[in-house]
């Protein structure tokens, strides 16, 4: 599971132009989307691109990012979906 | 504001051809349209038949100005009036022009890929003086009519010749498959079933114009703007407001300057694409005028979504609804899928129809609301015809430039790459944006020039509400930047299809949509193209905004950046007006 996770990180950085964060500063258990402090302040278009990631690396094939809303919530639910779901 | 829609030409989908001035279709009692027929799942072709872009004059000159030249040529032969006039001007609205020509591969642009370049080519053919463009993503064409409008009612012309276009291609599709906005089917606006919206292809043209002119015949209904806003969301550079809000200004000023009620709008033309998110927002913007239970469809049924063509394309279709009385149905529509409740039909209704509200809502959080009145010809007073209808208003406040910031490289080239230089400008602001690091090379120089030019003057945000701030920004290559990297992500043909964080910013309008968010600008934000730097007609527009309109400050610059050039040259605008005056404005 670390394993995803910090592979996860290194892909979302690439692929979201993160260049402010690293593998160190990006919180596993912080929410993904939303305005407030905590979060990391994803948008829409970011979650489109997260499904791109999915596909890609994983081969898992999600269609509707407000479907994926719970999957969506951190970098560890995204990646605990990565081991169970996949393909590649 | 009154100005005339004298004449129009409209091509679309499948070659069909409306034309007119005030008459030619009034023989129709009633009005009808056929669906437009997309192409089953996720394909694209060319909509427009070759042999509408064909032409023998000119070897080297693209379908979209082929489709431009021939709606120029209607409704110069239904106006009767001469291109070359001096009195008369052109305003081209176009998202994205010849972008079917640009290649990911060759080393350099062609040059027939931007925007101002082409509008001036096709000007050309007709001896007319140099254009104006206008690239402000879906609503492009709205605001061409606003704009053209506004001069009109400043009295700087005459006549204007408001042309909207744009083709189908790969470019735009794989774009908006990739942001999941497409439709499987046919799209089903404000439908249970509404999943995606659908593409169109279209070109179209109307002439404005200051008075009525004898081409509309005597005896039948003749057809003015009544009323036009724009407004910004200053949310999210692509998904449309949660709450409608920004849409809603852009109503409520379009009904204060059309001097209507809500209860006198007959019919609403909504924008309607049939993505989830655009119809429930515009549903909530209607409850929020409470304009609920007036009847309302859209047209994206029939034309698909046009793009920079929809503005005009869609008002052309209004002007023939009202013409006949005859509303249309949504096809297919059963069963409201938004959660506010609309007044909505499948079928089509007879309803008199003398004002019609226009909707349109884009990228960059943009909005535009116009009113379209009929005055049939019986109920005309005599006096009313041939009258000037318009006067150049009084001009009772000055403008000053509050502040004046430019990053460029044209003076200094300093051996960084613009990456690294745009990097270091932004360190220096000690103020972090969270989206700074996904904005594109465009909006990047956009958002620090903008930072920096606010903070010479931080009092006007708590001086003045947020919808009397508006942004104005112009360049010669529009996003090509960009678009290039989108072309060559196209071309790579990965399964796993485009990046819908490079699409979003192939759009110009989308570094003020930046800038708005940001500094929470929410009047008019507004893109237009020229091809040099020296033009002074964007600022001269600028300003009349602020004289005409009840904005007090403009965010106004050229924003022009292409590979390792760029140039940021902003200033930001005051009207100062004695408070007696204010009401007036």
């Amino acid at each position: 599971m670390d394993q995803i996770i910090e592979q996860l990180k290194l892909q979302l950085i690439e692929a979201l132009n993160w260049e402010d964060q690293t593998p160190e500063t990006l919180n596993p258990d912080a929410p993904l989307f939303g305005n407030d402090a905590s979060s990391l302040g994803l948008d829409s278009i970011d979650a489109l691109e997260i499904i791109i990631i999915l596909d890609k690396n994983y081969g898992i094939k999600l269609e509707n990012p407000e479907q994926a809303r719970p999957i969506f919530f951190s970098i560890r639910t995204l990646a605990e979906y990565i081991a169970q779901n996949r393909k590649k | 504001m009154k100005i005339y829609l004298s004449a129009y030409s409209l091509l679309w989908n499948n070659h069909q051809l409306r034309t007119g001035s005030a008459s030619p279709l009034a023989k129709e009692k009633t009005f009808t349209l056929p669906p437009y027929a997309p192409l089953p799942g996720y394909q694209w072709e060319p909509l427009l038949s070759d042999s509408l872009v064909e032409d023998n004059n000119s070897s080297n000159s693209t379908r979209l100005e082929n489709l431009f030249s021939r709606v120029t040529e209607e409704l110069l032969k239904i106006s009767g009036f001469n291109a070359s006039d001096p009195r008369g001007c052109f305003i081209f609205s176009s998202t994205k022009g010849n972008i079917d020509l640009l290649r990911g591969t060759e080393p350099e642009i062609d040059p027939r890929c931007f925007l101002g370049e082409m509008a001036e080519r096709i000007c050309r053919r007709y001896d007319a003086p140099r254009p104006i463009v206008i690239s402000n993503a879906c609503i492009s064409g709205s605001s061409a009519l606003i704009v053209g409008a506004r001069l009109l009612q400043a009295g700087l012309y005459n006549h204007i010749f408001v042309l909207g276009g744009d083709l189908l291609s790969p470019f735009v599709f794989e774009g908006f498959k990739s942001f999941k906005a497409l439709s499987t089917s046919l799209c089903h606006p404000f439908d249970i079933s509404h999943d995606g919206l659908t593409l169109g292809e279209a070109c179209a043209g109307i002439l404005l114009t200051r008075r009525r002119y004898p081409f509309t015949k005597k005896g039948d209904a003749y057809f003015t703007l009544l009323g036009g806003a724009m407004t910004d969301d200053a949310n999210h550079i692509s998904a449309p407001s949660r709450t409608g809000d920004g849409l809603a200004l852009a109503i409520s000023q379009a009904l204060q300057e059309a001097c209507l009620t809500p209860k006198q709008i007959d019919a609403i033309n909504a924008h309607g694409t049939g993505t989830l998110y655009n119809d429930e927002m515009e549903s909530k913007a209607i409850h929020c005028v409470q304009m609920q239970s007036t009847p309302l469809n859209t047209l994206k049924p029939y034309l698909g979504h046009t793009l920079g063509a929809a503005g005009i394309a869609e008002t052309i279709l209004c002007l023939e609804q009202m013409r006949s009385n005859s509303f249309l149905g949504i096809p297919g529509f059963s069963q409201t899928g938004v959660s506010l409740p609309l007044n909505l039909s499948s079928a089509s209704r007879s309803i008199p129809l003398r004002n019609i509200l226009k909707l349109l809502s884009g990228f960059g959080g943009t909005n535009a609301a116009i009113i379209i009145h009929k005055t049939e010809a019986s109920i005309e007073t005599a006096d009313e015809n041939l009258k000037d209808s318009v006067k150049p208003p009084p001009i009772p406040c000055s403008i000053t430039e509050r502040a004046h910031y430019r990053l460029c490289n044209d003076q200094s080239p300093s051996g960084k790459t613009f990456a690294e230089f745009i990097r270091e400008e932004y360190k220096k602001l000690n103020s972090p944006n969270p989206r700074f690091h996904k904005m594109d090379p465009l909006s990047k120089l956009g958002s620090v020039a903008a930072e920096q030019l606010l903070r010479q003057a931080p009092e006007i945000r708590q001086k003045y509400p947020p919808e009397t701030l508006g942004i104005i920004l112009v360049n010669r290559s529009a996003s090509l930047d960009t678009d290039l990297r989108h072309q060559q992500i196209i071309e790579q043909n990965l399964p796993t299809g485009t990046s819908p964080a490079v699409f979003v910013y192939t759009l110009p309008n989308i570094v003020a949509g930046e800038i708005a968010i940001r500094h929470q600008f929410k009047g008019e934000t507004l893109f237009f193209i020229q091809t040099e730097k020296e033009n002074p007609f964007p600022r001269k527009y600028a300003e009349l905004l602020l004289l005409q309109s009840n904005h007090h400050a403009i965010l106004f610059g050229w924003c022009e950046l292409l590979g390792e050039k760029y140039d940021a040259d902003f200033y930001l605008l005051e009207k100062q007006s004695p408070s007696s005056l204010k009401k007036n404005l």
